[in-house]
């Protein structure tokens, strides 16, 4: 009975492990053609052949070229992959947390807390004091976007947790009432704005990557980068979590550390995701779905992978957004949303015919 | 050896448990039973180190309440009473994640070898979730055979504590179950069970524990504290205590209220 016997399953926990990794290298190609292919096109008849060409053979770019690449292009395709990259990791780290493969970062109301902070900041910039607009400038709906986020979340944490340990379940719970608060006192908010105030309300709910610019890239960058460090170290944390709380305290994980890293890696990515591209839904819960569905519910290479996978949908997502309507524009969240919508359908379609739920 | 010095739960302001103290040695099967409510799972969470309480509980003459969860994890597996997976891991993922603290370069023996004793083997690479409550089960201590699978570590043993482990088992699953734990504890290992039923505990529990609520009624050998008397006064109903003619092992016969 305790002989050891021929390992067989070897294959299976190496094979799988190691398709996830071959993943990680897999997408990060394919991320890279998506990259060049939002470089190359637009509404502007810009030719990326040309000035790779141009480039390569030292000669001076136009100014129209340089800008339309270098000052529109190229900040946008960074904030996308970026944004693309929080917004899917972080649904991947709240489902490993919720143990619930529909949470994602809106479920616990952060994006509704970012949501109303950019209200705020919309509809009552005016009467926010001087100095503080003249020091935020262009960013002011931005920081106060990232400011509601984070307010929501430490007001979420604060309430579930109790003698040093925090309840999931108060959380998820707590999350709902709140995200509620702040879309009512959101639609208060709407009643009152102006015409413009409401375009921009409308424009801003709907997500998009037309604001990108070079300064938004270095402050969301960094930010969404430590992030993301931290996010993918919690693999054999939720890993554990998925055997329940209890059983992963039991082999040996520190379960509130555990829970303390993933709400803010989280709350950091997606407070400052919203901030800089607004309200852009479906990547956060579609993508982590459809990585486990590829290569399998380890959170070793999910959380990776689902960065990988949700930068290069919401970089395709822009590039529709940019020409479907050309010269104009459609928020980014209409199309992530069309898109999200039926695949998540399907998902849900083939797991019944599994048997799965 | 495991010991508990007056160890008291309180929660919501209500005691459920009140000055506990016994020592189990190592190398035997020690049974906690009690009718419902008496506070075995509370003693069982206490001694797991997952909730707070009040007194001292020392796993191989170290406080736990001192200890890491990873030391904790390297020293003793806990099977609880109710294990859901989420999302769809295989059976041989389940086993590996328990494996995480493990200080073993190579974990996929053990995870075949834990296989093998549950008699799950051919299941390895089927999801978990596919698989009956009886299976989910018998999976799940595999996972806590693995993750202590040696008895002993340094001289000092190791430590299965189980929850009800054979409540969702059929009766020659429960047997093996049992013999499992016999041969871990045969080995030198400490073997700590919540236990239903009273037979499987005469049959093969060293030690018995008795809860009542809250308070250890006795703690002994099965002959010791298995009696019509101390049985009936704790299920509040009649019970017998029987010996078999054969080899002269307990058996227990709960008795009808109508006979």
């Amino acid at each position: 009975m305790w002989a050891t016997k021929e390992s067989k399953n070897k294959s299976i926990l190496a094979d799988k492990y190691r398709v996830g990794r071959r993943a990680h290298v897999i997408l990060t190609l394919a991320l890279l053609l998506v990259g060049c292919f939002s470089l190359a096109i637009g509404p502007a008849n810009v030719s990326i052949w040309s000035i790779l060409k141009k480039l390569m053979l030292n000669e001076l770019l136009t100014s129209l070229e340089y800008i339309i690449i270098f000052d529109i292009r190229l900040p946008r395709l960074l904030l996308g992959t970026c944004v693309g990259a929080a917004l899917a990791i972080s649904g991947a780290v709240m489902q490993g947390l919720f143990r619930n493969p529909l949470a994602d970062p809106g479920l616990i109301g952060i994006s509704a807390g970012a949501g109303l902070g950019a209200i705020i900041a919309i509809v009552l910039g005016g009467i926010i004091p001087g100095f503080i607009t003249s020091i935020l400038g262009n960013y002011l709906v931005v920081f106060f976007a990232f400011l509601g986020g984070w307010a929501t979340t430490l007001i979420l944490y604060t309430v579930a947790t109790r003698r040093g340990q925090t309840s999931v379940a108060t959380m998820l719970l707590a999350g709902i009432a709140l995200g509620a608060l702040a879309g009512a006192i959101s639609g208060i908010l709407v009643y009152k704005a102006n015409d413009q105030q409401l375009r921009d309300l409308t424009f801003w709910g709907l997500g998009s990557l037309a604001g990108a610019s070079w300064a938004k890239v270095t402050v969301a960058g960094p930010l969404i980068g430590v992030a993301i460090f931290f996010a993918v170290r919690l693999g054999h944390g939720l890993n554990a979590l998925a055997l329940g709380e209890a059983t992963a305290a039991h082999i040996g994980v520190a379960t509130q550390n555990l829970k303390n890293n993933a709400i803010f890696a989280v709350a950091a990515a997606t407070g400052i995701a919203v901030a800089v591209s607004g309200g852009i839904g479906f990547i956060g819960i579609v993508v982590p779905h459809l990585v486990r569905q590829l290569i399998g519910p380890d959170h070793r290479t999910l959380i990776v992978n689902s960065g990988l996978l949700g930068a290069i949908i919401l970089v395709l997502a822009d590039v529709i957004s940019r020409i479907i309507v050309a010269p104009a524009e459609l928020p980014i969240g209409i199309i992530t949303a069309v898109i999200g919508a039926p695949v998540f359908l399907w998902i849900l379609l083939s797991n019944r015919k599994e048997g799965n739920w | 050896m495991l010991q508990t010095h007056d160890v008291c739960v309180e929660i919501n302001k209500k005691k459920i448990l009140k000055n506990i103290k016994f020592d189990v040695p190592a190398g035997k099967i020690t049974a906690l039973i009690g009718p419902n409510g008496s506070g075995k799972s509370t003693l069982m969470r206490a001694i797991s180190g997952e909730i707070s309480y009040q007194g001292k509980i020392f796993i191989n003459e170290r406080d736990i309440n001192f200890m890491k969860a990873w030391e904790l994890a390297a020293i003793r597996a806990v099977l609880p009473q109710n294990s859901s997976v989420a999302f769809p891991f295989t059976v041989a993922e389940v086993i590996h994640i328990g494996l995480r603290n493990s200080t073993e370069s190579s974990t996929d023996h053990l995870i075949n070898d834990a296989l093998d004793c549950v008699g799950l083997l051919s299941l390895a690479k089927r999801e978990y979730s596919q698989l009956s409550g009886g299976e989910q089960q018998r999976v799940q201590l595999a996972r806590v055979l693995a993750q202590v699978w040696s008895p002993l570590i340094d001289g000092s043993a190791k430590w299965i504590f189980l929850d009800e482990p054979v409540s969702s088992l059929d009766i020659s699953y429960q047997l093996e179950v049992m013999n499992i734990m016999q041969n871990y504890a045969d080995r030198g290992g400490g073997v700590l069970t919540i236990m239903h039923d009273l037979n499987l505990t005469a049959m093969y529990a060293d030690n018995v524990g008795l809860l009542h609520n809250g308070k250890l009624l006795c703690f002994g050998t099965p002959s010791q504290v298995m009696n019509d008397k101390i049985l009936s006064e704790a299920y509040s109903c009649e019970i017998k205590v029987n010996k078999t003619p054969k080899n002269d092992k307990i058996f227990i016969l709960p008795q009808a209220t109508n006979t």
